[in-house]
């Protein structure tokens, strides 16, 4: 009998690994002394051997600086210590103790975290800090799903051990961005404390800098966007009594003279059907699914946020209804029993009819991508049925994995794609249509993979149809667009920025930093100035090739080309120059990160001189209490004027930069989409300028009084 | 180190910070395909419609500069 401690790396697993290895599907669950919490410890009885699964939460230790102290920079020297010393908030303090006890008590350690960098870190720590084993006589199970045959599979062929490339490169990344992180964020805040004594902390990190100078950087292009004029064509024909609208065929005019000779040339004339076309469109079935498609799927159909999917489908993972989701494969190795898991799902009602239909087939062939993952398989179904205590999110995610597993072996789908010409005297308008001659693969990712079929009106060549309508419409080039939470996190990946397990939490520490705002990402001021400042004072901060340099290095350190220790003291030397470079410009990097923060936020705010104090200026501002806009002065701040003054609360405020003719207070200007500007006095109240009408349904709380005040400056 | 007559933050020479700068040479540089799109059209009335017209989707540091250059066209 020989007693095993088998480490996991959160507690649902842990349960799940306990029973499946437990004969009897029964593990005991173990007395913990009183100081343990309710900390679960399992005892699994197998072929007379003793297995113990205790969970970790996450990391159970951390980076922290080993030095005497002092908020100072460079900082290099560190040390691995618990989290729950580290940080005061963390509870996992009794998780450790443990790992102690019965590290103590059992000398055969088995790591049975998820396998990436992430868990061998997570596994890794806990056996030689807690456990205190030598990495090298630690045991290793590997799995990609939490079912029991996987589970008892992965025990019984364990390895022998470890991945120690992988703990290396695991633990070097960790060590390399807490190093970035500490010395950037100290610097940065230094040097506005440095340059004008005021302290604001200003954090930046290895990935998030990088990131962020997206965002800033397509904000800049929006900003000083001009678009130039354009013209489309609307049209529509008579066909008994419907009208359908037909394009003509350029998209865009390029100038007036032209639009309108298009619409004098057609208007009141008949059309002549020119042409009929068709053409065949194959599309073979979609690549399995890894973490990235997945996520950005799942933006698609539910506009769930990558950090979003990736809880969702780790719940799913938890509950062994999928493979392990943190994955960048799109290729299935021959491991995986497919027939297994497609009679399976034929146990389940919405996927009965497409599995049957599938398993019937003589070859059962997935398709496969470029990417490749050799820690696991792409996102797939295990079979298990779905239980019934998954939220409405995990169930929709669960839904599209299963249907795009079913579509990936189907067969290509093959589209009609029609077009009739119109011609009107000599100009040719078409209309579109489209039909599905095989369905394929589409049969099976359904709802997800529907097409529109769009039938061609009954008319052959030769035709005359009627024009009912035409003229021309002003439009514009468009601005490039924001980024959201979905397209950032494919901007990371194409740039290499980050890794599957990291990226969606880079994005959301940058909204929580409050660097961007909103589902369609605005950089905010503070994020701008940031970004702005450094490009032009330590570029090197927010890099993108020295970000993806060092990922390739922890990558070396993965592959056995480098050792940990090499790239550490490399990292250690760029960050070294880089943070002698911020020093000498550190003066001029904090006052205008100071000012640049200061600003960019009242400029667009400040009105003018309060003509009332002469101290202080009017602005814009909001609220706190009743949220609602209001022109303030700043003089109250310092308890020295109060003047202040309600305005219309719809459209965009901003500083109207000129003085109201009639009291000389400074205006402010409202813009409404699709309405002419309005520029209004602030001081209506008491100016002389203000109709009386205004003054009094405003008196008698008539509901939008201050529009119809904005209405009529007109 | 002196001010950028937009914006007023400061800059270590010239007349326009960097974003106003972009956004100037942006102006300078469409004006042409504006001209071509309304046959004829001059400098000012170019900025006028750049800095009035609330449907023309232009970013807020090129009507900035746009309201700017009308100013000094006052004067
Ligand atoms: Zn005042
Ligand atoms: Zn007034
Ligand atoms: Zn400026």
């Amino acid at each position: 009998m020989t007693d095993y401690l088998c480490i996991s790396e959160k507690p649902t697993a842990a349960k799940r690994i306990a029973t499946a290895l437990d004969e009897k599907g029964k593990p005991k669950k173990l007395p913990v002394p009183r100081n343990f919490g309710k900390i679960p410890v399992w005892e699994s009885m197998r072929k007379g051997d003793r297995i113990v699964t205790i969970p970790a939460l996450g990391h159970l230790y951390s980076t922290v600086e080993d030095s005497a102290g002092g908020w100072h920079y460079p900082a290099f020297s560190y040390k691995w210590t618990p989290s729950y010393l580290a940080n005061e908030k963390n509870k996992t303090r009794p998780f450790i103790l443990a790992f102690k006890k019965f590290g103590k008590e059992i000398s055969n350690v088995i790591i049975a975290t998820d396998y990436d960098l992430e868990g061998e870190v997570i596994g890794a720590t806990i056996a030689k800090f807690a456990c205190g084993q030598d990495l090298a006589n630690v045991k290793r199970m590997r799995f990609s799903t939490l079912t029991k045959s996987d589970i008892v599979n992965s025990f019984e062929h364990r390895d022998p051990t470890v991945n120690i490339n992988l703990v290396n490169a695991g633990f070097a990344r960790h060590e390399i961005d807490w190093l970035f992180g500490i010395n950037l964020t100290r610097a940065l805040t230094l040097s506005i404390k440095h340059a004008t004594g005021r302290y604001k902390l200003i954090t930046t990190g290895r990935v998030q800098g990088p990131t962020l100078r997206f965002v800033a950087d397509r904000e800049r292009d929006i900003q000083t966007f001009v678009p130039i004029p354009r013209w489309v064509i609307d049209a529509k024909i008579d066909l008994d009594g419907d009208e359908i609208f037909i394009e003509y065929n350029k998209k865009f005019l390029s100038s007036l003279k032209e639009a309108e000779k298009v619409v004098v040339e057609t208007a009141g004339r008949d059309g002549i059907v020119k042409e009929i076309g068709s053409r065949k469109i194959t599309q073979k079935p979609p690549s399995p699914f890894n973490l990235g498609t997945l996520q950005s799927e799942a933006y698609r159909h539910f506009g769930y946020t990558p950090s979003r999917t990736l809880r969702a489908a780790e719940t799913l993972y938890l509950n062994a209804l999928i493979s392990y989701p943190r994955t960048s494969s799109q290729q299935f190795t021959s491991a995986i029993n497919h027939r297994d898991i497609l009679t399976q799902l034929t146990k389940s009602d919405p996927y009965r009819i497409r599995a049957n239909k599938l398993l019937s087939k003589s070859k059962i062939q997935p398709t496969f991508g470029k990417k490749k993952d050799p820690a696991h398989p792409p996102i797939h179904p295990t079979g298990k049925k779905l239980a019934g205590n998954l939220r409405n999110e995990e169930r929709n995610l669960y839904n599209l994995i299963v249907c795009r597993y079913l579509a990936i072996f189907g067969e290509p789908s093959i589209k009609n794609g029609l077009r009739l010409d119109l011609d009107i005297n000599g100009h040719i308008f078409y209309f579109r249509g489209m039909k599905v001659l095989k369905k394929g693969w589409l049969e099976f990712y359904a709802p997800f993979g529907r097409v529109d079929e769009v039938e061609l009106p009954d008319l052959a060549v030769g035709d005359v149809v009627k024009l009912a309508y035409i003229n021309h419409k002003q439009s514009y080039t468009q601005p490039p667009a924001r980024y959201n939470p979905n397209s950032l996190l494919k901007k990371m990946e194409e740039q290499e920025l980050g890794t599957k397990a990291t990226r969606a939490s880079t994005i959301d520490i940058l909204y929580n930093r409050g660097y961007m705002e909103d589902e369609s990402i605005n950089a905010t001021d503070l994020g701008f100035a940031v970004i702005d400042t450094l490009e032009k004072n330590s570029p090197d901060i927010i890099s993108i090739e020295l970000t993806r340099k060092l990922q390739r290095e922890i990558e070396n350190i993965q592959t056995g080309k480098k050792t940990r220790e090499a790239v550490l003291m490399e990292s250690i030397v760029q960050l070294k120059d880089i943070l002698e470079k911020f020093h000498k410009r550190e003066k001029i990097i904090g006052i205008t990160l100071q000012e640049q923060v200061q600003n960019l936020k009242q400029r667009q705010r400040i009105l003018g001189k309060c003509p009332k104090c002469k101290q202080g200026e009017l602005i814009i501002t909001r609220s706190i209490r009743t949220k609602k806009r209001f022109v303030g002065c700043t003089g109250f701040y310092k308890k020295q004027c109060d003047w202040s003054a309600p305005i219309p609360q719809k459209g965009y405020a901003a500083p109207a930069k000129k003085n109201c003719k009639h009291c000389g207070f400074p205006m402010l200007t409202i813009r409404r989409k699709g309405k002419r500007p309005f520029t209004i006095c602030p001081n209506w109240l008491n100016c002389p300028g203000t109709p009386d009408e205004v003054i009094d349904n405003y008196r008698n709380n008539k509901a939008g009084a201050l529009d119809v005040f904005v209405e009529e400056e007109t | 180190m002196v001010k950028c007559v937009v914006c007023q933050s400061t800059i270590e020479k010239g007349e326009y910070c960097d974003a106003h700068t972009i956004a100037k040479n942006n102006l300078e540089k469409r004006f042409s395909d504006w001209q071509k799109a309304y046959e004829k059209m001059s400098w000012k009335e170019y900025l006028t419609r750049i800095s009035d017209d609330a449907d023309i989707p232009v970013g807020e540091w090129a009507k900035e500069v746009a309201i700017y250059l009308l100013e000094q066209n006052k004067k």
